[in-house]
């Protein structure tokens, strides 16, 4: 038993506010909407699995809620080597209850194998999923997409790139985002270190518009990240790259003789 | 002072054998529905309650003073409880050496207004002396509180009825932390399904702009978990994070 703490009758007072704020949740949950109208949107994953263990990779199936999606959406996350681009579609099962339909893609024997389902396959903090919608507008107006989860315990996280086999002429992908609630730089100090001349970062706006930046070690304006408003005009170096709450970024690497990290720090966390 | 007889609900009588289970020391869990003062008013925010024990079936009322009237009647607690029309949930531990080994427990309600109309404050961590016509109109001395346990623990009653009280720190422990074991969105409700939760406590969700900072209740009234699982239903639009906690005795 803990200690008792014994107090006589009249000091009891002075306890009941330490009674009243012990009995507390193990957990924080966290639901972040997205207002976008893109078809295809780069989607951030923010939160994490619903664990009593801290900072669980969350399901590819519970990342973003399906209600307000439509039969025929897809999602589609990289593998935990960064190799294969695995897609879910949207279905409608037993009582109109929607689920991800696992991707075929194994092929064995000449025979379709059903690959992973969504609730098998997971996505950390830090890293990012696509999401196709047939249906992003309705009159005119933005239909907006949920991210709900747990909300992770580390304040520093990392999103993975992968670079194996990565050269000018066979960029390799990795889909990156904050793991906040927020919009992010991440060009703010610290966050992304070593990238190599040549890499690009792509983001695309909640209205589905994509913007490229490219580091360039000898750019006009020295080394640095690189962009412009369209391509007639000449790239300007820049020092924000702004990924919107609740979306992601691809980085694309274009060398594999340096690994660059991305790591963010002070995000939410309980 | 007067008395006024208070009903205890059943949800907390039946904490009290919860409470007892696994405990050395003894823990009596009371709260009420909803208390009215003899005039009919409702009971107001900050308003005394009295745990009181009598070796017999009735208790023999308490001075102006707050005083046992019959000798070897205890008080055991006597707080500014009331919230919301009613006395929360309290879990209240004597220590083993000091618990009754019979008798039964009696919860009243205090009518300490004074003149202005409130609550007494405390004075030497009692109750204040009311106003004179209040402290003399004593009809309800000795009426009879509703028992809210009797069992045998612990060892002899101290005859000076002033004995050591233990707050329920080890009861905080027994009652365990609640856990969000799911969340789901339902058109423009959130359906928060919380688990560990124990039938003494009441418990609300709390939502807050960041993570650190979730303080804000989302339910107009906490909900007493009649099992071990309730699902909170709900505005989505009340906040960004979430979490489930115990509704505070004070506010």
């Amino acid at each position: 038993m803990k200690k008792t703490a014994l107090l006589t009758v009249s000091a009891l007072l002075a306890a009941a506010p330490v009674f009243a704020s012990d009995v507390q949740g193990s957990n924080v949950f966290g639901l972040l909407t997205v207002l976008s109208k893109a078809a295809d949107t780069i989607v951030a994953v923010p939160w994490c699995e619903c664990s009593t263990a801290d900072d669980q990779p969350i399901a590819i199936s519970n990342i973003v809620k399906t209600a307000n999606l439509t039969v025929g959406d897809v999602v589609s996350a990289l593998d935990e080597k960064g190799d294969v681009l695995r897609t879910w579609t949207l279905a409608s099962g037993a009582g109109g209850v929607k689920y991800w339909a696992a991707p075929v893609e194994v092929i064995e024997n000449g025979n379709p194998m059903a690959g992973i389902t969504a609730d098998k396959a997971h996505a950390a903090r830090g890293a990012a999923i696509l999401l196709h919608r047939a249906n992003p507008t309705s009159g005119g107006d933005e239909v907006p997409f949920y991210l709900y989860g747990q909300v992770g315990t580390n304040a520093t996280v990392s999103s993975t790139i992968y670079n194996t086999g990565a050269s000018s002429s066979t960029p390799v992908y990795s889909l990156i985002a904050p793991p906040t609630d927020a919009d992010a730089n991440l060009l703010a100090s610290g966050v992304l270190t070593g990238p190599v001349n040549g890499d690009s970062v792509i983001t695309r706006s909640l209205a589905g518009v994509n913007k490229t930046y490219t580091y360039k070690e000898s750019g006009a304006s020295g080394a640095g990240w690189y962009a412009s408003a369209n391509p007639t005009v000449a790239p300007t170096k820049v020092d924000l790259i702004t990924i919107s709450a609740g979306t992601g970024a691809w980085y694309v690497s274009r060398s594999s003789s340096a690994k660059p990290t991305i790591t963010w720090s002070g995000v939410p966390h309980k | 002072m007067r008395f006024s007889k208070i009903s205890l609900c059943a949800a907390a009588v039946a904490a009290v054998s919860i409470a007892f289970a696994d405990a050395a020391n003894t823990l009596v869990v009371f709260s009420t529905t909803g208390d009215t003062y003899a005039d009919g008013t409702a009971v107001q925010d900050g308003e005394w309650y009295a745990l009181c024990w009598s070796a017999n079936n009735e208790f023999g009322g308490l001075s102006s003073e707050c005083e046992p009237l019959v000798e070897g009647d205890r008080v055991f607690l006597m707080a500014p409880l009331a919230e919301g029309g009613r006395c929360p949930d309290v879990v209240f531990q004597i220590k083993s050496s000091e618990a009754p080994t019979s008798g039964n427990y009696f919860v009243y309600l205090l009518d300490t207004r004074g003149l202005d109309g409130k609550p007494s404050k405390a004075v030497n961590k009692k109750p204040a002396m009311v106003n004179a016509a209040v402290a003399t109109n004593a009809e309800a001395k000795g009426a009879k509180g509703t028992e809210a346990s009797s069992y045998a623990t612990g060892s002899e009653l101290s005859k000076d009825g002033s004995g050591a009280i233990a707050w329920n720190e080890s009861g905080v422990d027994n009652v365990g932390q609640p856990e969000i074991k799911s969340f789901r969105i339902d058109g423009d409700r959130v359906k928060i399904k919380v688990a560990n939760m124990h039938p003494s406590v009441r418990y609300n969700i709390f939502t807050g702009s960041e993570p650190g900072s979730i303080t804000k209740t989302t339910l107009d009234s906490p909900v007493s978990a009649e099992s071990n699982s309730v699902e909170f239903d709900l505005d989505k639009d009340q906040g960004k994070f979430f979490k489930v906690g115990r509704q505070p005795l004070t506010k």
